[in-house]
């Protein structure tokens, strides 16, 4: 064998040894039980702040542009809102009648309300994005140093968000709920149906999501909103997730799902709040 | 590789890194981002001429894909390292970083490298369809990283990053 050979064949196996080890590491890795692996945790440590300095400059700068554009549109836009407002209160005091009137019912068949309190929560920015299109991770500026563990629930004011999935010193990643490896247990609030609500490669590139696994009779229809359903451990029940948009069937024509709507407009998110403790109030 | 060389390489890895998990999400193309960074490796091997330096090179830039992105840290390492490894030897024997031949090599190498991923983490485990994901991520990925690879080329090239 000569030199140059000998060399190529010394280099391919050092390449090859290599492709080894990060099989290794990618077993190791899906090891690590509550915080990140340890160098993603190191590398990701390093790398947060500069994603976050990247970040706040760039919504800074979109948002000044963003402005100016459409300052031409407020004055339409005041009267529209405007508008909304009276519509909104008309239904809020109907709203109300029926509030009173269930409270008043619930009062007497004597049932016992199971409410949900967040003990403890911090709010987060987002700081970056997955690097993929694979998946629909968001970077958040708050990790194990401000007391964020594994698989805290994520909300915003409008919704769930989805859940942590990953925990560094200084940041976090989340999973939404339309992420193709997501799946929450849900409830139609109408009509106390439960199901799954899960991620679909397909709907996720439209900010979609699906429903499915549940029953025949349930009548559900669009327009009917879900909450969560506290089944599975990880999601506390009575969180609001989204709203059905359409009954689909299957492509083997067997079954049918239901396309839903997050609440929570995940390309517009840049604060969110994480749930570091649930309390299950008595 | 010398010290300037490298200086140069590892300031446009990070940028790139940084550039793809902030500010691309702004640029998002039917809800697709460019992966910048396979573009940067694949374009890295096809002008250099060791094997051995493109593959350390992907294996960096793998690891920084693998803080944002997937389930297995390590696989787009992985995926990366291999793909500079192949890109170099098949360049330094064949056609020596032509253009036309690299930007059809950036194609081959940005849809092996999606396809990979997607049997790895969702086709194995018959987690979404094989054509869906195709249309869907695939192949508007392999187009976008090829559009932007033109450009980046030619900046890698005059980046005194070849051997010419």
């Amino acid at each position: 064998m000569s030199v140059v050979m000998l060399e190529r064949y010394k280099r391919f196996m050092l390449v090859a040894g290599a492709a080894v080890l990060l099989f290794i590491v990618m077993g190791l890795s899906t090891l690590a039980s509550n915080n990140a692996f340890i160098v993603k945790n190191a590398l990701g440590s390093i790398i947060s702040p500069v994603q976050k300095a990247v970040t706040v400059v760039a919504d800074g700068v979109g948002g000044f542009f963003n402005f100016i554009f459409e300052m031409k549109g407020y004055k339409a836009e005041n009267d529209r809102l405007a508008a909304q407002i009276a519509q909104m209160e008309r239904k809020y005091r109907s709203a109300e009648d029926y509030r009173l009137e269930n409270e008043r019912l619930t009062g007497l068949l004597d049932l016992k309300q199971n409410k949900m309190s967040y003990k403890k929560t911090t709010a987060a920015r987002v700081i970056g994005w997955s690097s993929d299109n694979w998946f629909d991770f968001y970077i958040m500026d708050k990790g194990s140093l401000d007391g964020v563990k594994k698989n805290n629930m994520v909300l915003t004011e409008e919704g769930l968000v989805g859940k942590v999935h990953d925990v560094g010193l200084n940041w976090s990643e989340i999973v939404t709920i339309i992420d193709p490896s997501s799946s929450v247990g849900a409830r139609v609030v109408r009509t106390g149906d439960v199901a799954i609500v899960e991620g679909d490669m397909e709907l996720e590139k439209q900010g979609l999501c699906k429903m499915a696994f549940f029953s025949k009779d349930a009548q559900i229809v669009a327009g009917d909103i879900l909450e969560t359903s506290g089944l599975g451990g990880v999601y506390a029940p009575g969180v609001a997730l989204g709203r059905v948009t359409e009954i689909r069937t299957d492509e083997t024509g067997m079954t049918h799902y239901a396309v839903v709507k997050p609440l929570v407009d995940m390309k517009a998110m840049r604060y969110a709040l994480l749930v570091l403790d649930v309390q299950q109030d008595e | 590789m010398d010290a300037l060389k490298t200086v140069k390489i590892s300031v446009l890895i990070f940028i790139s890194y940084i550039i793809q998990t902030t500010l691309l999400h702004s640029l998002k193309v039917h809800s697709i981002i460019p992966n910048l960074l396979v573009v940067v490796v694949v374009c890295f091997s096809l002008i250099e001429t060791q094997g051995l330096v493109s593959a350390v090179l992907g294996l960096v830039c793998g690891l920084l894909l693998d803080i944002t992105g997937g389930k297995a840290f390590g696989l787009s390492a992985l995926l990366c390292m291999l793909l500079a490894y192949f890109c170099t030897v098949m360049s330094d024997k064949f056609f020596k970083g032509k253009f036309w031949v690299s930007m059809l090599f950036v194609l081959i190498a940005g849809f092996t490298y999606e396809l990979l991923y997607y049997f790895l983490c969702f086709g194995m485990w018959a987690k979404a369809n094989v054509f869906t994901s195709l249309i869907d991520v695939v192949i508007p990925t392999t187009i976008y990283n090829t559009g932007i690879a033109v450009p980046l080329f030619f900046f890698i090239k005059r980046l005194r990053l070849s051997r010419q």
